[in-house]
């Protein structure tokens, strides 16, 4: 998961505002700093792996800082900030959208957390506001020293279009307060993910990180939302040659869990007693097998051994398209099933799938919307009848298949101006050509102007000759 | 578009309705030039061919079904209706009709339209199809049906497409057919009889107005707009020779379909050979596959879409990237979707030859050319079981960089994990897709779950938790064997020889484990190894008791050890089965050849037979050797018939014979008696 801050430097946030108790005064861009620096103390104990980006927003949208792991470089970068012009929030959707999907493509759940002044209620409803473009939240947390009229206005802390909501301080407004909502933020959406995992009687309590994501989808009669159960269910493996490459929604590292007692047990002795997850990598990774595992009943994933670089290697969940079909070519998961591959012979290997139908540019369809298609058609045929009689049976198959597709688009005119061309062909065949390629093509041509030719049960078959040295159909 | 708007479709179900009048039978002026073969100068040319009005039109619609069935092999219904003097339905909404060979078979006996005869008094007309089409309409398709009997929150909304093919004289024509279809719509609705029936939602009414090149049309294009509450209308207007490109931009929309032009593809000349020129290739995928590149920088984005030449949508240039060697593709990691392609020309050759690569196995690598001149590969086309699919790559930077690596977590310092067994635990179960479709309701996963357990119900981790699976050479086939769901007589004979060799090597005295040169001190005394390895055996089989002929296993162990069941683990697992069998009667005549026949026979029958001699025995001794020797060769000889039900319950004299008391039942009755 990766995380983008944005943080609002309009005037407003450079209002002071003093402490009653301790007769201090900050600013409410010192306390948003505050904030962010609560979080990634929080992330640099609790989510280690987690990727910060900061963006500073007024009037436009600036990056202060990419992606980033070094959680110091943040809060050195965020320590000066200066106050630019008023708040918009148009251009910093649009921004985060840019940064997110230059850096990580598409498919990489982030979260977005903005801190601006009272306005958000308001702002964040506007018509220019679009949704994000990649797949997360939005979370916003205003700082204003009173309750702004707005809140009561739309009674609502949820973002239009599920963008997000707003969760802001308890007022009156102080240091810790602002600590406090970040801190309630840091651990309602950096949760580790715990999950079992699991095949037959072996098992290996892990965790998932990033923690996997609930997902909708529309499908043609029901909107389809899945959640990935606490247990992963092992429910064969694959070759991976065989799998290739589906259609992943996330992947996510399977890291094995301390054993429950870990308070009283070291790191080093942890690492000694031994994990079923640690075996099922080895093994995956010896073999370069998968296992493909069950998420929630409708849902499935792989569970594969892959390495960022040749050294520090990995169990990784991928995650699946939802659905009993997330492989075309492997068919229906349902439908598969347990079978020793040792001791097998090669041509044993069974097809995949018997595909019901092939696709249309697996078999010979003919096309003729566009001259060019029926004109390459024809001077296909025209190019074998001057090679016959070695081409006789390729010749008549042409002829016939040309002759059914003109039957099914009713295409009458065709065949007689195909019987004037052969004879047209004949009538300009070289000198030394074979007697029986004048024989054929005239047989030919007859027969495409008799009645019965659009017939579609008929098939045009050679003229039978005294040349006996082809083999006819 | 919200989510909620995807649902219902209008494309779920299709209906053309075209026109098979005698007014379509008439040439189109679309004519293609047969001017092939080279002829003296001066001779006429051969004369060129026209397509008949039908021939364009019946066309169009075929290329319509092959795109979509080649895109959506389920769930994208199409059906075809001809009217003239009647409706035609060519075919229906059942799956095995939904496929272009079907439909061109149908239209094979078709026909063409029937010639046109001036004051004719028959009534040729296209409306004799809207009944049919609105009829098709309310037709639930399979999928529909399976829905509504699922009881979602959601009710199921019918919602359809028609498209009708026709000419018209004027606007005020095109009103009049409308408001037929409008009111048969209305018609069929109040029929409906459910659940093969539902009653239209809504309809989207596309009416493609077509006529002889040669003529102008006074029918104007309609854009959307509504008719009637469950009614849209759209209305195109367009020369017989260009419905095919018509119709293929219509199917972009309706489908939401996108289009890619893989460019710079380097193809042999048909007549050089020796040099090669480049050509670009079209295909159809859904619009999805372009998110990606649609979502990134705005300028790239806008360097890769070009107006598609003759059409009005556009089309994104990826340059074709010539693979260096087959396996230089992206890894799994990096696909993020999958969509099935077609190849808009399939008849060219340029299209040809891309089809033949992909279908031989090799992937093409596609790049995006960026505003700057950058390059990023963006999609890779690749076959599949006899299908070609464009997969979207994923270019951006992982979040999993950097990752921590498995050997530095939990259990990641254990260096004696058995991975060569569970390799070949791996390999034992492998997935495989089904022959045959598996009957309804049969779920392959719970079979698979349930063999997973049963093969890993006793599977230490590493080499130093286990012995028995580190004396292969003795316990082989044994383990194998055990973790079956079934196991034959053979088997268990095979299990109890491996018992026998340990028991044979023990009283050997043999080493179990070679005591390895290297590490002299990790020896484990002799008797040691034979009593750790007796556990463990008696372990593995106890977790491994499926069926009868597995306990007669571990009452093998038992006996060979002198060991008596003391947790009576057999006669329990025993029971067990006897309880299953009772619990489903209807099961047992089909299972056993008797249900009367005693379930322990052989085992109860020997019981008797031979550990009597246990108590002056020694189990190492040879003679203890040669018991289980007869016992053994009783077993083979033992004729398969059920014991004597005397003999089962004999009690052994002193002098070996067997006896029996007849008559017990009076015994005890009278015993009771006389304690009364």
């Amino acid at each position: 998961m990766a995380t983008v801050i944005a943080i609002d430097l309009s005037v407003s946030m450079f209002k002071k505002i003093k402490i009653p108790e301790t007769k201090e005064t900050y600013t409410l861009s010192q306390l948003a700093e505050h904030g962010v620096n609560t979080l990634l103390d929080y992330l640099a104990v609790h989510s280690k792996l987690e990727f910060v980006a900061v963006v500073t927003f007024s009037h436009t949208c600036d990056i202060l800082c990419s992606f980033t792991r070094d959680y110091e470089s943040i809060k050195n970068k965020i320590m000066h900030l200066d106050f630019r012009t008023d708040t918009r929030y148009a251009p910093v959707i649009q921004t985060i959208n840019y940064l997110v999907h230059s850096e990580w493509s598409n498919s990489v759940t982030c979260q977005v957390i903005m801190i601006t002044d009272g306005n958000c209620y308001r702002g964040l409803r506007q018509p220019d506001i679009t949704p994000f473009l990649f797949p997360g939240k939005l979370i916003v947390v205003p700082l204003d020293e009173v309750s702004t009229i707005y809140k009561n206005t739309y009674n609502s802390n949820k973002l239009p279009n599920g963008m997000g909501y707003i969760t802001c301080p308890e007022l009156p407004l102080t240091p810790s307060k602002v600590a406090k909502v970040f801190e309630k933020i840091a651990k309602e959406t950096y949760v580790p993910y715990s999950a079992i995992l699991r095949c037959g009687h072996l098992k290996s309590d892990v965790h998932l990180t990033p923690p996997p994501m609930s997902y909708t989808k529309a499908a043609d009669f029901e909107i389809i939302t899945c959640c990935i159960s606490n247990e992963l269910n092992i429910i064969g493996f694959l070759e991976s040659s065989k799998v290739e490459c589906p259609a992943t929604l996330s992947r996510h590292l399977v890291l094995p869990q301390r054993f429950s007692d870990e308070c009283t047990e070291s790191n080093e002795a942890s690492s000694k007693i031994p994990s079923f997850c640690v075996l099922l990598h080895g093994a995956l990774k010896v073999e370069n097998m998968m296992a493909l595992c069950q998420l929630s009943s409708n849902w499935f994933g792989l569970l594969v051994s892959w390495a960022d670089n040749k050294k520090k290697s990995n169990l990784m969940l991928i995650v699946l398209e939802p659905g009993t079909n997330p492989i075309p070519w492997l068919g229906d998961i349902r439908n598969l099933t347990l079978t020793s591959t040792e001791n097998k012979t090669e041509n044993d290997d069974p097809q995949p799938i018997k595909l019901s139908d092939k696709r249309s540019y697996n078999q010979s369809q003919l096309v003729w919307i566009k001259e060019a298609g029926l004109q390459a058609d024809i001077q296909k045929i025209l190019r074998q009848a001057r090679k016959m009689p070695d081409k006789i049976p390729s010749f008549y198959k042409e002829l016939n298949r040309i002759r059914k597709a003109a039957i099914a688009y009713s295409f009458n005119d065709l065949l007689t101006s195909i019987a004037d061309l052969l004879e047209l062909e004949c009538s300009n065949l070289p000198g030394g050509t074979h007697p029986d390629c004048a024989l054929q093509l005239s047989h030919a041509a007859i027969e495409l102007r008799k009645p019965y030719a659009m017939d579609p049960k008929l098939t045009i078959v050679p003229l039978v000759t005294k040349y006996p040295h082809h083999e006819l159909m | 578009m919200s989510i909620m708007n995807q649902l219902f479709p209008a494309n779920h179900k299709t209906i053309f309705v075209v026109d098979h009048t005698p007014y379509f039978g008439l040439a189109s002026n679309a004519y293609i030039k047969m001017d092939f073969t080279k002829r003296p100068s001066g001779t006429i040319p051969p004369v060129p061919v026209f397509k008949t009005m039908w021939t364009c039109s019946i066309e169009a619609v075929v290329e319509y079904c092959r795109i979509v069935w080649d895109l959506f092999p389920e769930g994208k219904l199409i059906r075809v209706i001809s009217s003239d003097l009647q409706p035609r339905n060519l075919n229906s909404w059942a799956t095995s009709h939904q496929n272009v060979n079907y439909m061109l078979h149908h239209l094979s006996l078709l026909g063409p339209p029937s010639k046109l005869v001036p004051n004719s008094s028959r009534d040729h007309s296209i409306i004799h199809g809207f009944r049919s089409a609105a009829e098709a309409m309310t037709e639930c398709s399979a999928a529909q049906v399976e829905q509504g009997s699922k009881k979602n929150n959601i009710e199921v909304q019918n919602k359809a497409r028609t498209i009708i093919l026709t000419s018209a004289r004027d606007n005020a024509s095109i009103d009049n057919l409308t408001s037929m279809f409008n009111s048969e719509l209305n018609k069929v609705n109040k029929y409906v009889t459910p659940p093969n029936q539902m009653c239209v939602h809504h309809c989207h009414l596309v009416i493609i107005n077509t006529y002889p090149d040669s003529i102008t049309s006074e029918v104007i294009d309609r854009s959307v707009h509504t008719i009637s509450p469950i009614l849209d209308l759209e209305v195109h207007s367009i020369p017989a020779s260009k419905i095919g490109s018509k119709v293929a931009n219509l199917l972009l929309k309706h489908y939401n379909l996108g289009s890619t032009t893989v460019t710079g593809i380097p193809m042999k000349e048909e007549q050089n050979a020796s040099s090669s020129a480049n050509y670009d290739v079209e295909i159809y995928h859904a619009a999805t596959a372009h998110t990606t590149i649609l979502n990134a920088n705005e300028s790239d984005a806008k360097a890769v879409v070009a107006k598609k030449e003759g059409a009005d949508y556009k089309t994104i240039k990826l340059k074709w990237c010539t693979p260096r060697a087959n396996n230089n593709l992206p890894d799994i990691h990096s696909c993020t979707t999958l969509h099935r392609i077609t190849p808009v020309d399939i008849n060219s050759r340029p299209s040809a030859c891309l089809i033949t690569f992909l279908l031989n196995g090799r992937s093409v690598l596609l790049e995006m050319i960026k505003q700057g001149g950058g390059k990023s590969m963006s999609h890779v086309l690749k076959s599949y079981n006899g299908e070609i699919f464009i997969h979207t790559v994923s270019s951006g930077r992982t979040i999993l960089e950097d990752p921590p690596s498995i050997s530095e977590g939990p259990g990641g310092k254990v260096t004696q994990y058995r991975v060569a067994d569970f390799g070949s635990f791996m390999k034992l179960n492998s997935l495989q897709p089904g022959r045959k479709r598996s009957i309804e309701d049969k779920n392959g996963i719970d079979d698979a779950k349930e063999r997973l357990k049963k093969q890993s119900a006793y599977w230490p981790l590493t080499t130093s938790s286990t012995i028995i699976y580190n004396l292969k050479q003795f316990m082989e086939p044994m383990l194998s064997i055990m973790v079956k769901d079934n196991i034959s007589d053979q088997e268990v004979l095979n299990c109890k020889q491996c018992i026998y060799a340990l028991v044979t090597a023990e009283s050997k005295n043999e080493h179990l484990i070679m005591p390895s040169s290297s590490n002299p001190r990790k020896i484990i005394k002799k008797d040691d190894q034979y009593k750790s390895m007796w556990a463990e055996l008696e372990t593995f089989l106890k977790s491994n008791l499926y069926t009868e002929n597995h306990c007669k296993v571990l009452q093998c162990l038992f006996e060979c050890r002198g060991k008596p069941d003391e947790e009576k683990i057999i006669e329990k697992t025993l029971m067990r089965f006897k309880k299953s069998l009772v619990d489903r009667p209807s099961v047992i005549r089909a299972t056993t050849d008797s249900p009367m026949s005693p379930p322990l026979t052989q085992q109860t029958g020997i019981k008797h037979l031979v550990p009597q001699n246990n108590a002056n025995t020694d189990p190492n001794s040879v003679i203890y050797l040669k018991f289980i020797k007869e016992h053994e060769n009783y077993k083979l000889n033992q004729p398969p018939r059920i014991q004597f039900a005397g003999r089962l319950k004999a009690v052994q004299m002193r002098n070996g014979n067997l006896m029996t008391k007849l008559y017990q039942h009076i015994a005890e009755e009278s015993d009771s008696k006389n304690l009364k």
